[in-house]
């Protein structure tokens, strides 16, 4: 059993938990669910030892403990699986994952048996990685895989998992729920940080609920239901925060790919996109779908294959001429991509139109804020200003931003890669409104997303990519769950 | 040229090098901590005048070199305790580590020896000859006829790459310089890597420094590491924080010096500037050629500590 009595963290001008009071059943799954900047994630990180709790005591199997350093967390036993927290990158898989307890003898580390162990801790996640790779090598969800292998390696008794399956794709985390199932068989207590609702309908005992740092109940899952626990998490109804899909007429042929190649990544890719069109990109990772989107917007120097904007034929090789011809991209990453982080949300959205906000090089700042104005009202994005730091914004309303700036620099077409990747319930629906009246309005947009219900409640068309070519597509009508799994896994449907 | 010059050239390339080598091997083990130790000019050179100091007072060379490594650690002491302890920026603490030396080195020197005109000469190393290596042509002169300080320096490198890739040590020293958050996790002493690491560093600058004083010039000379703390630096860039690589941009540099001091007596047309820029010139050809995957540390001049 863990208990948390009256557990409280300040951080400096927040308040990320008040007085959260509620215990843990030992061997069961235990979510803790609330929104972006709810306190789950410092909760989950207290737990781990990561951060130190500033009022309040923890109990493990009644005993009072003190999580002061990760380490000392793992020494009673509880582990955790965290994006932030993940690896070195310039170390191989097998250091990485024998990093606390490395085989050696009188300092020399036992090549062999580092080898061996780091297999064996692999084997029961994802056999097919090769432990001598560095790890930075890895895509994130196999980086995440690494890092659930060495939690699970390390002989926790408690594994905290903070949004494990945001990066994993279906098939990755399809395996991770078999994974938490046998730990649970084996008595292991998970914590599970998510909001994602199937995921804790499908593996969770017990559900605790945060509300701005505030506990506001912890219930056994089977009394719940998926409305009742959004409204506990956002403190309204829900249907404020789902709106209704918009059916827009779709107007003229916009892009249209040919026969789209890169080396070792996709081949053959050829689909069209009309005005007023949103067309989902469906696939496992590593189907190549975010390759083809580096590829369209120019980034693939590699890539072969023609490509008609407005019926004519356009030459792309550099994101410059992507950009000229009316096309933005969104990328995954958007930390590492998308947005500056340090500067001003102004300045992010005026960045690519930068040589029309300025005179002879000086910026017009005016028109550069009244510009900001009129996109983070449009867009509705939650900003104190628009001259505040943009690292101060939360992560759904930094991707709106990122769209911002191509609405601003007039895209016609846009790439959105993962747009709701790690952001909350609430700023999930009303990226997936904006994305809708986007192309009502008449955007083409080209959707990637790894959630089956983003692709499928916002697509006009659903493209599935395996193995780096088009499996198949699919119309907003014909598309369900199973059709679209099945294409991106290639089993062939029950009829047949 | 015949094949004495060349000896000559390839005998006194070595002898450069080996200052930057040193200090480079520290500055490598400091930097893949994650820790970019600037004082590496200061330290060498206040290591230089421990060096002569304690060379002169002891009449032993070895106890000089041992006494210069000392004086490198003390001002390592103060560096680490600003940037690692306190997580100062790395490199204005260093900057504060190099100009301190270089006034403190000043004012010792003249409170010890007076303000002489006169250079004082110490107790210094005698060249060694390898056996059956002095008898080969051209590898007899890289190898042979040192002062045992170069000896040992080169065989730090091997045992430098052996400890930083094949032992744990090696391994926690790199996941600290790498994400030191990871390394926490994992039951390393982040802290405790880091300090070390740049106590070492500081020592290996420290014995670089003494070699210049008691090897090489015999003497103390203010201000005589003459940038070689910097060269270093970019020798721990250039050999991409590998000790094998940065042997090779060490000698490199020690030879390229070496040629343009020949060339400066040979009276060559060409102005010596020109070879004074080579070793960077050949070491950049080199990287472009070679470069591979290397990347240098994650967490590199990032302080650590847990919140």
């Amino acid at each position: 059993m863990i208990q948390f009595h009256n557990v409280t963290k300040h951080y400096p001008g927040v308040t990320a938990l008040q007085d959260v009071s509620f215990s843990i059943k030992s061997g069961s799954c235990h979510a803790v669910v609330g929104e972006n900047g709810a306190g789950k994630s410092t909760l989950g990180k207290i737990l781990a030892g990561v951060q130190k709790l500033d009022e309040g005591t923890i109990f493990v199997e009644g005993m009072p403990v003190r999580l002061e350093t990760p380490f000392a967390a793992l020494q009673i036993g509880i582990g955790i699986v965290h994006q932030e927290l993940a690896f070195c990158d310039n170390l191989s898989i097998a250091e990485n994952l024998c990093l606390g307890k490395i085989p050696s003898s009188a300092t020399f580390v036992k090549q062999n048996s580092l080898t061996a162990k780091a297999e064996e801790m692999m084997s029961a996640i994802d056999p097919d990685i090769s432990v001598h790779q560095r790890l930075g090598e890895l895509s994130i969800g196999r980086q995440q895989m690494v890092q659930i292998a060495a939690a699970m390696g390390n002989g926790a008794r408690i594994i905290v998992f903070d949004e494990p399956t945001s990066s994993l794709s279906h098939v990755e985390a399809e395996r991770l729920f078999e994974q938490i199932e046998l730990l649970k068989l084996q008595g292991v207590t998970c914590v599970y940080i998510s909001h994602d609702m199937d995921e804790i309908f499908r593996l969770c005992d017990e559900v605790t609920v945060l509300r701005d740092g505030k506990h506001t109940g912890t219930h056994p899952v089977e009394n719940m239901d998926k409305d009742r626990l959004i409204s506990m998490m956002i403190g309204r109804s829900l249907d404020a925060y789902f709106p209704a899909h918009i059916e827009a007429p779709t107007g003229h042929e916009m892009l249209r790919v040919q026969n789209l190649a890169s080396p070792d990544k996709f081949h053959n890719i050829s689909f069209s996109l009309k005005s007023g069109e949103i067309v989902g990109l469906a696939g496992l990772v590593g189907a190549g779908r975010t390759e083809v989107a580096r590829a369209l917007f120019g980034l693939d120097p590699a890539a072969t294959g023609r490509i008609y904007i407005d019926g004519k034929q356009v030459h792309i090789r550099h994101p410059v001429h992507a950009m000229s011809e009316g096309m933005g991209f969104v990328p995954e990453d958007r930390k590492r991509y998308g947005l500056v982080l340090s500067m001003r949300v102004q300045e992010n959205i005026a960045l690519p139109t930068i040589q029309r906000m300025s005179n002879f090089g000086w910026i017009r700042t005016a028109a550069e804020e009244s510009l900001a104005v009129q996109y983070i009202e449009g867009l509705r994005i939650r900003t104190p200003s628009p001259a505040a730091p943009t690292a101060g914004l939360s992560g759904g309303n930094q991707q709106k931003l990122v769209l911002a700036r191509w609405l601003a620099a007039n895209c016609r077409i846009l790439i959105v890669d993962e747009p709701t990747r790690g952001v909350d319930v609430g700023a999930k629906a009303e990226m997936h409104a904006l994305l809708d009246r986007l192309a009502a309005e008449g955007s083409s947009i080209i959707l990637i997303s790894s959630e089956l219900s983003e692709i499928l409640n916002l697509s006009t068309r659903i493209l599935v990519l395996r193995n780096g070519e088009i499996a198949g597509e699919l119309s907003r009508q014909n598309a369900d769950q199973d059709s679209v799994m099945r294409l991106m896994t290639g089993v062939p449907s029950k009829c047949e | 040229m015949d094949v004495v010059i060349f000896a000559g050239i390839a005998h006194a390339g070595a002898s450069f090098a080996l200052p930057l080598l040193l200090a480079a091997l520290g500055e490598i083990f400091a930097e893949r901590s994650g820790v970019v130790n600037i004082g590496l000019e200061g330290m060498m050179l206040s290591g230089a005048l421990g060096g002569m100091i304690g060379s002169y007072f002891t009449g032993s060379a070895w106890l000089g070199l041992g006494i210069g490594m000392a004086t490198g650690v003390f001002l390592a002491v103060i560096f680490s305790t600003a940037a690692v302890h306190f997580g100062a920026d790395q490199i204005v603490a260093g900057t504060a580590v190099n100009i301190l030396a270089l006034g403190l080195t000043g004012v010792v020197y003249r409170r010890v020896f007076g303000i002489t005109g006169s250079t004082l000469s110490v107790e210094s190393f005698d060249a060694v000859e390898i056996p059956l290596i002095h008898d080969l042509p051209m590898v007899g002169a890289l190898f042979s006829g040192h002062t045992p300080p170069v000896y040992i320096g080169f065989l730090l490198v091997p045992i430098a790459a052996w400890v930083l890739f094949r032992t744990t040590l090696g391994i926690k020293i790199r996941a600290v310089g790498e994400h030191p958050l990871a390394a926490d996790t994992a039951g390393i002493r982040v802290q405790f890597i880091r300090h070390g690491c740049t106590l070492f560093s500081g020592a290996m600058a420290g014995c670089a420094g003494a070699y210049l004083s008691v090897a090489h010039a015999n003497t103390f000379v203010e201000g005589m590491s003459a940038g070689r703390g910097f060269i270093a630096l970019a020798i721990v860039i250039f050999g991409r924080w590998h000790p094998f690589w940065a042997l090779g941009a060490a000698l490199l540099f020690g030879i390229a010096n070496a040629l343009q001091f020949q060339f400066q007596a040979a009276g060559s047309a060409v102005p010596y500037q020109f070879f004074l820029m080579l070793p960077y010139l050949l070491t950049l050809l080199v990287l472009v050629i070679f470069a591979s995957r290397t990347y240098p540390p994650a967490a590199l001049a990032r302080a650590y500590a847990r919140r």
